[in-house]
């Protein structure tokens, strides 16, 4: 890898380190170093992306409940199909 | 390899693939059935508006062509959607015994949406993006190493510690930072990848 951080090594340090106050700020002082700053945006990026894979689980109902609403409608949509010629 | 919307759309034209109704189903039902809760209907009524909902798509797909320029598939879904939901409001409404659900019910419809009304398309949208995402990660789960995806789960869907994730799935901690990026650039891939499917003009 060419950048001095990679990124987990980057993570954990800032994790260790920095409240996302004090990332901002180190943000902002940074402008001399676009590489860095290429990195904390794509650690943010990925922190977007953490954030929104915990917020679709807003859809997901309990496995057996799921599991029962699913087997159901497929049955009945199966044996609608079965009326138009399947 | 999944398919993307057009070419799943493309399958579906024809009535007897059934492996294609089954992904169309699998990658949308959820889409559909939390619409319709979040428009006040309760769980049977949400469950007949899912099946009404893909037996018409199933109906339509023959003569379907799937022309960008007159908008989004999830446009065309959210308006078949819509439609099923307000004739099911409706003839409910006609027999007021069957009730709608009030509440929070511990699946996220703390507020109720009117299925014409001015939000509604960005209820969908929400739920759009949040079914492509649980979509997006069951498809990055097949596609990895389960311990890969465990690394993922416990540390960014669980709040463990990346050494407590390390220790418990005996891995390095980098190994856990790396399996955790790897299934966030995957998400994105997939996210992205169907998003633009369904985006362009």
């Amino acid at each position: 890898m060419n950048n001095v951080f990679s990124d987990f090594e980057l993570e954990q340090y800032l994790a260790r380190t920095l409240s996302p106050g004090r990332l901002k700020r180190l943000e902002a002082v940074l402008p001399e170093s676009p590489d860095l700053q290429a990195r904390l945006a794509k650690l943010r990026e990925a922190q977007k992306v953490e954030a929104a894979v915990r917020d679709s689980f807003a859809i997901r109902m309990p496995p057996e409940q799921e599991e029962e609403i699913r087997k159901r409608s497929v049955d009945q949509i199966s044996s609608e199909f079965s009326g138009h010629g399947r | 390899m999944p398919d993307t919307p057009p070419s799943l759309l493309i399958r579906l034209r024809d009535a007897g693939d059934q492996r294609s109704w089954q992904q169309f189903f699998d990658q949308y039902w959820r889409l559909i059935y939390h619409f319709a809760r979040a428009c006040g209907l309760k769980s049977d009524d949400a469950q007949d508006v899912l099946q009404e909902v893909v037996t018409d798509v199933f109906k339509a797909m023959p003569q379907f062509e799937y022309d960008r320029s007159k908008g989004t598939f999830r446009g065309y879904l959210r308006t078949v959607t819509q439609r099923k939901v307000i004739s099911l409001l409706e003839r409910r409404r006609a027999r007021p015994a069957i009730s709608l659900h009030q509440g929070d019910d511990g699946n996220g419809h703390q507020q109720l949406h009117d299925p014409a009304g001015p939000d509604a398309e960005e209820m969908w949208e929400i739920n759009w993006r949040r079914n492509l995402m649980q979509v997006s990660l069951a498809r990055v789960a097949k596609e990895v190493e389960p311990k890969t995806f465990q690394a993922f789960q416990l540390t960014a869907l669980e709040g463990w510690t990346p050494a407590s994730a390390a220790e418990f799935l005996k891995l390095s901690v980098s190994s856990v930072y790396v399996a955790k990026y790897r299934i966030i650039e995957r998400l994105k891939y997939w996210v992205e990848k169907e998003t633009k499917e369904d985006d362009q003009p």
